[in-house]
């Protein structure tokens, strides 16, 4: 009926300001939906494009297969393009890896750019069969260095299995295929690694020959990226040109793109082809093989959005239940003139749909806007994710289905949420709503304690009865605050409990980069001295802090129990416990200690930090050490990464066993009581020597244990730090039995800082073989967090903005519907000071009440976290103490402004006005 | 005093537009019980102006309200137009509500968003049927309300208001008019104008006419009193005829 339409449009308009609130809420909750949908499909785009970059937009692959295949596969109709690379043959290239010898030369062609991923850095495709395009790990893995512009003469011909190389070499590795002399003329293609292996002596030992066909000449016309597509085992460098006529011999790779995606796997089947389809693309696609896939994403999705319609549906709930409440009497009034309940459960889902036609399109601009910038700050994070390999951040995809599906999904939830109330509008019986006989319903005597009257007078004495008999109207208010103030805690403990873990788990380390630089056993000190290199890397731009230490591993270490903490030996008997029984010696064994000889300025540092004397712990006479006892420990009872301090002392010794070194052996391993020595010379020669015998006690002085960690230590383990420069003091003959040299470094730009440190160490003849960029390998964590943090953030805003809406509804009603009070009041004689200590009153009922409930909730669900992570590393419980003191803050000051808000329209009433006003 | 009559005589079911049998009304239980209405019996002639008068608290506003079909009564039927209202379904009574009664209260109770002519035919739309102007114009005139189709209630007096009330409750020519106290929140010039309104509909157009009051001169004008104390018909006079 169109005047009940009209009805409740004009009562709409009477309340801007409710009606404005709850249009927001509507936009809050529905762009929070979006901003799910959305996110799904643009990280759905975002794999897409991962995989069609990183390996090509073909939908099936035929490889090393012959040209009736090719032509099976060229001329289907469901077909749409292809991509061939097509095998020439191999040359010859002077390169330093012994393990790829060889350019691997094929042709390329392709419908349409993309189906094969291949990527230009410099230069162009070829246009002719004596044009080459190169690869550019060719330079930087083989260290040959060519140029475009360059001529290249290459003999190309076919690598072969060479048997009759073979003969007389004893120990030949399995992973070499060596064939029979018979059928030693098969072709080896890229799927064969190169046949060698590396003989005692280091040198490089091939099994396999290249039988050249033909020479040519080509002209470097350009260089790629390494193509995905070419194996780290494989022989040859992957370099393309334009092929010759394709003649029946030639062996192609086919890469091609069905018309329907879809059709892909039927088309194997039809054509007998046994290659392989491109599986990650399909699955993102959506291509139903993956069922199973989408079911999870899928799920994944509807609980997130679950819990968002949860939260809203409660919330706006209110909203509805609120502009019920306040049109009781016209609801009454409507029912005794003659409207059915149908039409007045009509009216109300009439204010449904047209509150949710306004808010419904705002908060999917909303969240498509929001979405955008969130993708636009953090966007680029994401290709961390996936190693650098895809250079395009992620972006925002507006999917129509996405749109949509929220579209609808809000629709649903302001429906739901308007549900009850419109069912609550017919139970009202008209002569009740006429007669407003159902408002106050007293039962018996409402006591007030003296302490209300005492702080807010007969101000706090009327607030209080109110309260008390018409519960209800305050419950609505109070619930929205309880379930803002616990969504708002638990998903800040959430973020915080789960950044804490993942930073734990991934054992992250303090230092952006490593070079290690590897000595074996029984060898002097490099010649390069490494305070050299040290000097040299911390004069290279970009890099603010670096440090050189040797470090050891300290596998055997015993000390007095009375050192150590009970809890710790409770938990780690079964590791390392009280001693092995195969050695005898006193004290309690500990493992995992990492032993740190870093260069005297950094460990100056590090006493600056803690406090300490250089004079007493760099002493040559009785160095004393720093102990780093802030360790995770895998606690192999528990099943658990534990967080352990193992210390309870500060000052005392403990001992290191090293096995005692023997004339012309090394020590290679342990066999019940004894230790093995391997004659250097002649490996078959082996010496057990009983423990007793070859094990030596090393006394190492600690001075001070700590738990904040330098940079370059592990956080794995317990460390003990020494300076460099006392290292033959405290080790002796054992000095040169380090386990690795190693530079810790960090830069304040870690891109730039990388390649100008490559720089550096080549400028300086440094090997940089053992350069670990671990800024790169830790940026998906780090990006991982800041994801987890923006996304959780951002939710906590938007849910607390709904809350507060939903707050500011239900209090300007509520105050509304005692206008007649406020001015029956006022017209007895209460001051503007008494209404202001009934309202404070007010204010505080709803705080401390919402706080009274909500605060002991938060702290269980926080619990609950806790215990959830805890089941798979050791965290401590802390209650997120920001969040609460946010949401206190936050829960007065809503209740405050709302309230001033409320009061600053009623104080204009005049009261006779109020008072006569008897229409709805 | 006359005494009540018990049991109604043959004729007067003749034209009979309104039956009440054994009305009872009760709130509460046990102790607490209050009879509002007790055994209420009589009924209503078509184009009858009938004044129900009694003290606060009488039962007065209870019986209008069950006669309207705004209140269900505990135990008793009330019959309009030979059919027995209270065994229809909430459906059925909205709409019974909406074509064969017409209510006026004593505050009025307009829709504050609607203007004065969709308050006067809000019975009609309700029905979803097509206003007949011809009536429309007709009750505006009487009403004197024209010139203020377009007002809303804010900007009307409560003596215009209560005529828009009026123009409600005869829009869709009901089988009764029931008012409740509808001079009880005017002066007396207006109360007076109410009064010869609903009296005109009464004559002119033969409304049946149940109004309640506690003004004897208001009464006077009817042309029959029934009395009311404590639940039950003290009295039952036709004074005119």
């Amino acid at each position: 009926m169109k005047i009940f339409n009209k009805v409740t449009l004009q009562s709409l308009k009477k309340n801007k300001a409710r009606t404005i609130v709850t249009i927001i809420g509507i936009m809050l909750s529905t762009a929070l939906i979006c901003a799910v949908t959305t996110s799904f499909a643009s990280a759905r785009n975002f794999a897409i494009g991962y995989y069609e970059y990183t390996e090509g937009k073909w939908h099936g692959l035929e490889q090393y297969t012959d040209k009736d295949t090719y032509d099976l596969i060229e001329g289907s109709d469901k077909v749409k393009d292809t991509g061939v690379l097509s095998y020439i043959g191999y040359a010859e290239i002077d390169s330093t890896n012994s393990y790829k010898p060889y350019l691997y030369i094929s042709g390329y062609e392709e419908d349409e750019t993309g189906i094969i991923p291949i990527h230009m850095i410099s230069g162009r495709l070829p246009e002719n069969s004596s044009e080459i395009l190169l690869p550019e790990h060719l330079s930087a893995n083989g260290e040959v260095e060519l140029h475009e512009g360059d001529k290249l003469t290459l003999e190309i011909g076919d690598r072969k299995p060479a048997p009759e190389k073979a003969k007389g070499i004893a120990d030949i590795p399995e992973y070499i295929d060596i064939p029979d002399e018979a059928v030693s003329d098969i072709i080896l293609t890229q799927e064969n690694p190169f046949q060698g292996f590396d003989d005692e002596d280091g040198d490089a030992i091939s099994v396999e020959k290249l039988d050249v066909r033909e020479t040519r000449e080509y002209t470097v016309v350009g260089f790629y990226e390494r193509p995905d597509f070419e194996d780290i085992y494989c022989a040859g460098y992957t370099a393309l040109t334009v092929p010759d006529e394709y003649t029946d011999d030639t062996m192609f790779t086919v890469y091609y793109r069905m018309n329907n995606m879809k059709d892909i796997y039927d088309f194997m089947k039809e054509k007998k082809l046994d290659g392989m389809a491109h599986s990650e693309l399909l699955m993102f696609s959506g291509v139903s093989k993956y069922k199973t896939f989408y079911s999870v994403i899928y799920g994944l999705a509807a609980v997130v959005i679950g819990l968002i319609m949860f939260g809203s549906i409660m919330l706006i709930y209110n909203a509805f239940a609120i502009s019920v409440a306040d049109r009781t009497k016209q609801f009454g009034l409507l029912s005794s003139i003659g409207a059915t309940k149908k039409q007045l459960r009509k009216m109300v889902r009439f204010e449904a749909i047209s509150l949710g036609a306004i808010g419904i399109p705002l908060g999917i601009i909303l969240g498509i806007v929001g979405m955008w910038v969130t993708f636009l700050a953090i966007g680029s994070r994401f290709s961390a994710f996936v190693g650098d390999r895809y250079p395009e951040p992620m972006r925002i995809c507006i999917s129509p289905i996405a749109i949509a599906a929220a579209c609808v999904i809000a629709f649903v939830t302001i429906m739901i949420s308007a549900w009850i109330p419109s069912i609550r509008a017919t139970r009202i019986t008209a002569v009740e709503a006429i007669r407003q006989s159902k408002d106050i319903k007293q039962k018996k005597h409402i006591k007030t304690p003296k302490i209300i009257q005492k702080l807010f007078g007969v101000s706090g004495v009327l607030a209080h009865k109110y309260f008390k008999r018409s519960k209800k109207k305050y419950r609505a208010t109070i619930i929205s605050l309880f379930l803002s103030i616990v969504l708002f805690i638990s998903a800040y403990s959430f973020t915080a409990y789960l950044v804490d873990a993942i930073k734990d788990a991934n054992n992250s380390f303090g230092m952006d980069y490593i070079l290690n630089v590897y000595e074996p056993d029984g060898v002097e000190d490099a010649s390069d001295d490494p305070l050299e290199i040290l000097h040299c890397i911390r004069n290279t731009e970009h890099i603010t802090d670096s440090a050189f230490y040797l470090r050891d591993y300290g596998f055997r270490v015993y000390t007095d129990e009375r050192d150590i903490r009970e809890d710790y030996i409770e938990k780690n008997v079964g590791q390392s416990g009280r001693g092995d029984e195969n050695i005898k010696h006193d004290g309690f064994r500990l493992s995992n200690l990492h032993f740190y000889y870093v260069d005297d300025e950094s460990f100056r540092k590090v006493l600056k930090s803690e406090g300490l004397s250089e004079s007493e712990f760099m002493n040559k006479d009785h160095p004393l050490g720093i102990l780093v006892d802030n360790t995770l420990l895998f606690n192999e009872k528990s099943g658990r990464m534990e967080r352990t301090k193992v210390f309870n002392n500060n000052d005392f010794d403990i001992t290191l066993l090293k096995n005692k070194k023997i004339e012309g052996y090394y020590y290679s391993g342990d066999y019940i009581d004894s230790a093995i020595y391997v004659n250097i010379e002649d490996e078959l020669d082996k010496k057990y020597v009983p423990y007793d015998e070859c094990l030596e006690d090393i006394t190492m002085h600690i001075g001070k244990v700590t738990d904040k960690r330098p940079y370059f230590v592990s956080s794995y383990g317990v460390s003990v730090i020494y300076p460099y420069s006392l290292r033959k003091e405290i080790l002796g003959d054992y000095t040169n039995d380090m386990y690795s040299y190693e530079y810790a470094i960090n830069a304040d730009d870690t891109k730039a800082g990388y390649e100008e440190l490559k720089t550096t160490l080549k400028e300086n003849g440094i090997p940089d073989g053992e350069f670990w960029n671990y800024a790169e390998s830790i940026e998906s964590e780090r990006s991982m967090i800041v994801i987890v943090k923006v996304f959780a953030y951002g939710f906590i805003v938007l849910i607390s903005l709904i809350a507060a809406a939903n707050v500011f509804n239900t209090i300007t009603t509520n105050i509304n519907l005692r206008r007649r009070e406020f001015a029956m009041l006022k017209s007895v004689g209460m001051t503007a000071k008494g209404m202001r200590r009934m309202l404070n009153y007010e204010r505080l009922l709803y705080g401390t009440k919402a706080l009274l409930y909500g605060l002991p909730v938060s702290v269980g669900v926080t619990y609950l976290i806790y215990l959830s992570i805890n089941e798979g590393i050791d965290t401590s419980f802390f209650v997120p103490w920001v969040a609460v003191a946010v949401a206190v803050l936050s829960v007065f000051l809503v209740v405050f402004s709302t309230m001033m808000f409320s009061m600053s329209k009623i104080k204009k009433d005049n009261p006779i006005d109020a008072l006569k006003n008897e229409n709805l | 005093m006359v005494r009540y009559r018990h049991k109604l005589r043959k004729e007067d079911t003749l034209m009979e537009i309104l039956r009440v049998e054994n009305l009872c009304k009760t709130y509460g239980s046990g102790e607490n019980e209050v009879r509002a209405l007790d055994n209420v019996s009589f009924s209503v002639k078509k184009g009858e102006f009938v004044a129900i008068i009694g003290p606060s608290g009488s039962g007065k506003s209870t019986l209008l309200h069950i006669l309207g079909g705004v209140d269900k009564p505990t135990s008793g039927k009330v019959f309009m137009d030979d059919s027995d209202v209270y065994t229809q379904n909430d459906e059925q009574l909205a709409i019974f509500r909406r074509r064969q009664v017409g209510l006026i209260y004593q505050f009025y109770n307009l829709i504050p968003v609607l203007n004065v002519t969709e308050n006067i035919t809000l019975p009609v739309l309700m029905d979803g049927q097509k206003v007949n102007e011809e009536r429309l114009n007709e009750l505006l005139d009487i009403l004197k309300l024209k010139g203020r189709e377009e007002h809303l209630p804010n900007q009307l007096s409560g003596g215009q208001q209560q005529r828009v009330s009026i123009g409600r409750a005869l829009m869709n020519a009901p089988a009764v008019v029931l008012a409740d106290e509808p001079t009880g929140n005017l002066d007396s010039k207006n109360s007076k104008e109410i009064v010869d309104l609903l009296k005109v509909s009464n004559k002119k157009y033969g409304q049946t006419l149940v109004i309640i009051t506690h003004d004897e001169n208001i009464a006077l004008q009817a042309d029959r009193i029934i009395a009311i104390e404590d639940g039950r018909i003290t009295r039952d006079e036709v004074i005119r005829k």
